[in-house]
């Protein structure tokens, strides 16, 4: 059964928000966006706090807002839990009095919450008296105090400290009847917690699938920035393309107009010398930067074409590549991946 | 911080301004009989009288302004703007304007007060109620003041919050928005109570003076003046201790706006 | 509460004169029919007559002090002459058409009867409570003209107020024919320079008695 279904559009601010998006009971979705892109808002859209300006929403299979038929079911009547980036704990309530705060709350749950949550030595403590972490901990409790069928977390995972993570992490885990939406930045985070991702940019979804889909096969210049590879802005006529600089690139596949080029930087080979062969793209670089990235060494290039290459530590040696060095890079056509801009 | 010289220069002749003319008034005082003058029955009856009445006043505010504060702050109705100057006028209305205007709206063939006669038998005019009433309009928007600015100044995201987890509006209202006000609310009804307490025109002009009934201690200064100068020192006396009383406690919470707390 | 009035340039004929307020609507007629008799221009401040005294004992240049209580003129230092010229009657009046049916001193004494009298404070109200009747009063107004504002709206039954004022205020009636009843307020002329003595003498004769009266007020003492 579908959690959330929702089809419809919404204002917040100078941004137009127009979204189709579903989660299924039991399912997590995490949602990712560069900043702008209406993340939030949706979030508000979901708990009552913005209301749509056009199409659908059903929560449970409920209507719950639809300005066509006149429908709103206001943010106390659904069933979800919200976990704003800045927390919102009542700072005049106890940390049990805020977990508890609910009325949908059984004490034993709380009681529950609490203590799987570590948070029985701050039980009769202000909210000040909190670190972030724990702060956190409070605000995840009081919202599944509420057994919401809907759980709503924005960036769960900023500045927490590693314990904080756990905990949240193993409690989320139990989660079969509900839907967890969960905004985030950090891919990493998105593809070991989500069953699927959802990325939101300029307030449309521009991709939805599992993490492994994304990854591989970007649709979007932020979707790959979020995978780590390179991302070129040029105008394609045909077989090839000028980037700003006024460098031309052969690619693969024929394109026209203005277009994204999407490079692995795996796909970068590096030589000592004018490497010889098919039609692929050459040109002199010049190292500027070495970013080592767990067992391999991204290479920052400078030069016509300014780029990411990823080589062995090895590599690394051979090459002799430093800071200032000159190197060849070349770039097979059919690596180049054409996305329109 | 190191306030500039210039800055503190003016700062010292402002609290001048306010201090020299108490203490001339202390200077004044007839301190030898002091102890006899308090005990004069013409001091304490407008003593409790004005207790009274400007605490009944005072409540009064709280019960009227609350509701009224959070609607200006929080509710859209047309015409917002209007109902807030209106709010606030009898701040800038002379009070004997305020008084008269009482009159012509609740006096014996007033507007309302006619009918309240009629049908039962109610006067406002020459009774302590009259004079609670007097009270009440020139205090009222000394509080509407301070607990709106707090809700103002202060943002909704704690009652969105708590909507979020299922609490209704008036269960909002209950555990969130009035607790975080409480601070306000004080010192809202210091001030409207300090107000209620020196108000002078309207009650003189709406309730009239009688000892015990509708006296309050500025009208029993103001007539003392005109006879008994050592009375009239004792009184403002009395006025000064009491107002005093009051504000100090208060410490630094004028005009509180929220603390941003997180 | 002060009001100038000047009939003329300054000079050595020149008077000034502090007066109780309730001589402001007879003391213009005054001043001008005296300086028609004798040339000299008058200059008039009015205002309650314990402020006048205070002024005065503080140093004010004043010529002559009118006031309806002469125990003011006995503190006033200077004073070397004085005289009384004029009184006025306190009258019971009620508002227009007297709705509650007022028509005698023991009336005032009536519980269900809203009456307002002036505060001791003022002289029209020490002078009140020597009327000898017992007043429930419902309010002690702080001026004799807030006792006619509330007779003239109607908040008032019945007040105790000057006969002077009956006459010039148009919703207000006396609630029965009260003439030569007492007791009044005396109204005393007090000199304090030479200069002032002639318009001492002005107050006391027959001219300046015919304006009193004109305007409401009786003769020179009661009687």
């Amino acid at each position: 059964m579908s959690a959330i279904h929702l089809a419809g559009t919404a204002r917040a601010g100078d941004l137009e928000l127009d979204v189709e998006l579903s989660v299924a009971t039991g399912e997590t979705v995490a949602l990712l966006g560069p900043n702008g892109a209406g993340k939030t808002s949706l979030l508000r859209v979901l708990t009552g706090l913005l209301p749509l300006t056009g199409g659908h929403l059903d929560l449970s299979g409920r209507a719950t807002d639809a300005p066509g038929q006149g429908v709103f079911v206001e943010s106390h009547r659904r069933s979800i839990g919200w976990v704003p980036q800045d927390r919102l704990l009542f700072p005049h309530l106890t940390v049990r009095q805020n977990v508890g705060f609910s009325p949908h709350s059984t004490p034993e749950l709380v009681e529950h919450l609490i203590g799987s949550l570590d948070l029985t030595s701050l039980a009769d403590k202000l909210p000040t008296a909190c670190s972030g972490g724990q702060a956190q901990r409070v605000a995840v409790a009081r919202a599944l105090a509420a057994e919401p069928q809907v759980l709503l977390l924005d960036e769960p995972s900023t500045a927490l400290d590693i314990d904080s993570q756990h905990l949240i992490a193993d409690l989320l885990m139990g989660g079969d009847e509900r839907a967890t939406l969960l905004v985030t930045h950090d891919p990493v985070e998105a593809a070991t917690t989500a069953d699927r991702i959802v990325i939101l940019e300029n307030g449309h979804v521009t991709h939805s699938g599992s993490p492994v889909e994304v990854r591989t096969r970007p649709r979007t210049r932020y979707a790959a920035s979020l995978a780590g590879l390179n991302t070129i802005a040029a105008v394609a006529t045909g077989r090839t393309a000028t980037t700003a600089d006024g460098t031309i690139v052969v690619l693969g596949e024929p394109a026209t107009g203005p277009v994204h080029l999407v490079v692995p930087p795996v796909a970068v080979a590096l030589h000592h010398s004018v490497p010889d062969g098919s039609p692929r793209n050459v040109w002199e670089a010049t190292v500027t930067e070495l970013q080592p990235a767990f067992d391999r060494v991204r290479v920052v290039l400078d030069g016509p074409l300014p780029i990411v290459a990823e080589v062995t530590p090895a590599a690394v040696d051979v090459l002799g590549l430093v800071p200032g060095a000159g190197i060849w890079a070349a770039v097979k056509a059919t690596e180049i991946t054409v996305h329109p801009a | 911080m190191r306030a500039p010289r210039p800055v503190l220069a003016v700062a010292a002749i402002a609290i001048a301004y306010v201090a020299l003319p108490v203490l001339g008034l202390l200077q004044r005082m007839p301190w030898s009989s002091m102890g006899d003058l308090l005990a004069r029955e013409s001091i304490t009856r407008p003593l409790l009288l004005s207790l009274l009445v400007s605490g009944i006043a005072a409540l009064v505010v709280v019960i009227l302004g609350t509701p009224l504060a959070w609607t200006l702050a929080r509710v859209e109705i047309p015409g917002r703007r209007i109902i807030r100057a209106l709010v606030l006028l009898p701040m800038v209305l002379p009070p004997v304007v305020g008084g008269t205007a009482l009159l012509f709206a609740l006096g014996r063939r007033g507007l309302v007060g006619q009918w309240l006669d009629r049908w039962f038998g109610l006067t406002l005019p020459f009774t302590t109620a009259g004079a609670v009433v007097a009270a009440v309009f020139v205090a009222l928007p000394f509080y509407v003041i301070a607990v709106e600015g707090a809700l103002e100044s202060g943002s909704d995201e704690l009652e969105q919050m708590a909507g979020t987890l299922g609490a209704e509006p008036m269960r909002v209202l209950r555990r969130i928005t009035l607790p975080r006000l409480l601070p306000a609310m004080g010192a809202g009804m210091a001030l409207a109570w300090a107000r209620a307490l020196g108000e002078f025109g309207a009650t003189i002009t709406f309730a009239g003076n009688l000892p015990g009934r509708t006296q309050t201690l500025p009208l029993a200064t103001f007539l003392a003046l005109e006879s008994d100068t050592e009375e009239a020192l004792a009184l403002s006396l009395v006025m000064l201790i009491v107002s005093l009383a009051v504000l100090i406690p208060m410490r630094d919470r004028w005009l509180p706006s929220r603390r941003p707390e997180r | 509460m002060a009001s100038t009035l000047s009939c003329g340039g300054p000079g050595d004929d020149d008077l000034t004169v502090f007066a109780a307020s309730s001589l402001t609507d007879v003391l213009p007629d005054l001043a001008e029919a005296f300086q028609e008799q004798a040339g000299t221009t008058i200059t008039t401040v009015f205002g309650g007559s314990n402020h006048l005294a205070a002024q005065l004992n503080d140093g004010a240049a004043a010529d002559v002090f009118l006031t309806a209580d002469v125990r003011l003129l006995e503190q006033v230092a200077t004073v070397n002459r004085s005289v009384s010229f004029a009184s006025n009657r306190l009258v019971v009046a009620v508002p227009e058409g007297n709705p509650a049916g007022v028509s005698s001193l023991a009336d005032l004494s009536r519980p269900d009867l809203r009456v307002v009298v002036c505060d001791e404070a003022v002289p029209c109200g020490a002078t009140t409570s020597e009327m000898g009747v017992t007043i429930e009063a419902d309010s002690r107004e702080i001026s004799v003209r807030a006792v006619l504002s509330r007779l003239a709206m109607g908040e008032a039954d019945a007040g105790v107020v000057y006969a002077t004022d009956v006459a010039a205020e148009p919703g207000v009636e006396p609630a029965w024919n009260q003439l030569e009843s007492c007791p009044c307020v005396t109204y005393t002329a007090g000199a304090r320079t030479y200069r002032a003595l002639p318009f001492l003498t002005f107050l006391a004769s027959p001219p300046a008695q015919e304006i009193l009266a004109g305007h409401g007020f009786s003769t020179r003492t009661p009687g």
